[in-house]
């Protein structure tokens, strides 16, 4: 059952896979190619700012690939009004927990390119002294990234529209709240809590925050 | 400054900039106009600002007196508890520094004058004026660097010029380490790397210790003159010596790049180590001397900017450096990590959010 569910959630997904191979494989490639063209001791500097600067995309490629894969799981049972999965004998747990495994195997694969892509990156460039390789730490990351976004969005896509308008309809209140309070002269942020919550430790997308260096001190 | 005595300064740079343009000149005269220019700038700024204080005589206001050791403070009645406090916190700071020698400052007056509102106070003539907020803070920031710039006058000339600027006192200058640490392994220099691996002649290049007439040669091998020459020469330098640039950079003649840099204005070639890691390391003199090490340094005018600092830190320049190189060691930022907790807290997000999906209300 679960071959099948993944090769079926394969087919769906397989081009934006393919294409989260790729950018994965060649992110940790392109963001040192500086570290090759480093002449003496004079571009170390430009050199961390450009790893610097590629690292931003590791945290975007991840949660795009989690938010279309996490979609695409749902969309054929979503057209089909759900009725290839009433038709299993299975619970509804259960078809849920394979669709959400099968996603994650799929994922594992843009997680590999990073690694490798990492590990071959550094392999090939000569990385200044007292400066250091993190492509396993950064591949960690990356999965984790795309394990807590992937998580977010399946489970985003499973619910029912009148979950979705709950959510929506919280998010319009609280920015009605936000507006009326900020005109009455109230000095009311919200929304920054909201987003602060969400990105700080313990939020569930602080993972996705902070530097995202393939070569650091 | 009101905008038309800025228009009249800035009018009276722009036509002394003007006038040299009818003869040729070399790069370091152009860079000695710009500097008068600056100078007197500024000299019309502090002018234009005695002018914009005397035009707020009206809002003069009796002064209180607050006093924290050495530091005497005039403010307006509304903000004297706030300049009482922010008058200690300074002083704690200072004292810290400058040790005993922060003594001098009880034969300075301070006045302070509220921005909002507009409030100054009546003030003995001398007195050192700074504006400030209503806030202990900020009276203890604006003390601390208004009596700083007084003791650190007091410094010897060529250590001051080395510095490239005032010691302002810090309650902790430590925050600046971690980026001395990234520093000292990403500076173009050869020098800084030498002091990263333990040797002392590097710590001491990467300073200019002593002093050089040209220290881009201590600092860095042909190559790097030639980027740098690449990076710094730039628009009207290059059109006055066209022959030159061309044979540094097109044909990388180590000669004609050191000729370049030697009509460049010291300041305009990159350190590998700044001025804040150079205060840094003075400030460090400061701490290991103990509370008279300023005293000393002040006291050592007119001696090598490194026998000043040997005197201030009351040990060899290599110790004072190895103690420096030690803490920027031990300062090292901390790399691209994962912490566990934050490892543990995705997973358990990623758990909460697959149970929501398995939890849906789709089917029912």
């Amino acid at each position: 059952m679960f071959r099948a569910i993944l090769y079926t959630q394969w087919k769906w997904s397989r081009f934006p896979l393919l294409l989260g191979v790729l950018v994965g494989f060649a992110l940790p490639i392109l963001s040192v190619q500086r570290v090759s063209g480093v002449t003496g001791y004079w571009q170390t500097r430009t050199m961390l700012a450009s790893v610097q600067a590629w690292g931003i995309l590791y945290p975007i490629v991840g949660t795009g690939l989690a938010l279309l894969v996490g979609a695409l799981a749902w969309s054929a049972d979503h057209r089909g009004r759900h009725v290839y999965a009433l038709s299993l004998p299975l619970p509804r747990w259960h078809y849920t927990l394979l669709r959400f495994g099968a996603g994650l195997v799929l994922l594992a694969a843009p997680v590999m390119a990073v690694w490798i892509g990492g590990l071959l990156a550094t392999a090939t460039v000569t990385i200044p002294t007292g400066l250091h390789a993190y492509p396993t730490m950064l591949a960690t990351r990356f999965a984790l990234a795309v394990f807590v976004t992937y998580a977010l969005f399946f489970a985003m896509s499973a619910g029912t529209v009148r979950i979705a308008g709950y959510v929506l309809g919280a998010l319009a209140f609280v920015l009605v709240v936000e507006v009326i309070a900020n005109a009455a002269g109230a000095h009311v942020s919200l929304l920054e809590q909201i987003f602060i919550g969400l990105v700080v430790w313990p939020g569930p997308l602080d993972v996705l925050t902070g530097r995202w260096m393939l070569i650091d001190v | 400054m009101s905008d038309p005595r800025r228009l009249v300064v800035v009018a009276l740079a722009a036509g002394l900039a003007a006038t040299p343009a009818l003869r040729a000149q070399s790069v370091s005269e152009l860079r000695e106009r710009v500097q008068r220019l600056e100078q007197a700038f500024r000299a019309a700024n502090g002018v234009a600002t005695r002018s914009d204080s005397a035009a707020r005589q009206a809002s003069y206001v009796p002064g209180m007196s607050a006093t924290a050791g050495a530091l005497h403070v005039l403010a307006p009645q509304i903000v004297v508890a706030s300049a009482r406090e922010g008058a200690e916190r300074a002083w704690s700071m200072l004292e810290y520094t400058f040790g005993t020698e922060a003594g001098v400052l009880a034969n300075v007056d301070f006045a302070a004058q509220l921005r909002r509102p507009n409030l100054a106070v009546a003030a003995p003539r001398g007195a050192r004026r700074f504006i400030a907020e209503n806030s202990a803070a900020d009276m203890a920031n604006r003390l601390v660097w208004e009596a700083s710039q007084i003791l650190s006058a007091r410094l010897d000339k060529s250590l001051y010029n080395w510095m490239g600027g005032a010691i302002v006192a810090d309650s902790y200058p430590a925050r600046l380490l971690p980026g001395t640490y990234v520093d000292l392994l990403s500076a173009p220099s050869r020098t800084t790397r030498r002091c990263y691996a333990g040797a002392m002649d590097g710590c001491r290049d990467a300073f200019d210790l002593p002093p050089s007439a040209e220290p881009f040669r201590r600092w860095y091998g042909p190559t790097e003159r030639r980027l740098i020459v690449q990076e710094v020469i730039v628009g009207e330098d290059i059109r006055l010596v066209p022959e030159l640039y061309a044979a540094c950079v097109t044909r990388g003649d180590d000669s004609s790049c050191v000729r370049l840099l030697q009509r460049t204005g010291e300041s305009s070639i990159p350190a590998p180590l700044g001025h804040p890691t150079r205060i840094g390391l003075v400030q460090l003199a400061l701490e290991l001397g103990g509370p008279a090490a300023f005293h000393r340094l002040t006291a050592a005018a007119g001696r090598p900017v490194d026998a000043q600092l040997e005197v201030a830190a009351g040990m060899p320049l290599d110790s004072l450096l190895a103690v420096w190189r030690g803490r920027v060691l031990a300062a090292r930022p901390k790399p691209v990590t994962l912490e566990s907790s934050g490892a543990w807290v995705a997973l358990s997000w990623g758990a909460i959010f697959g149970l929501l999906a398995l939890r849906s209300t789709r089917w029912r």
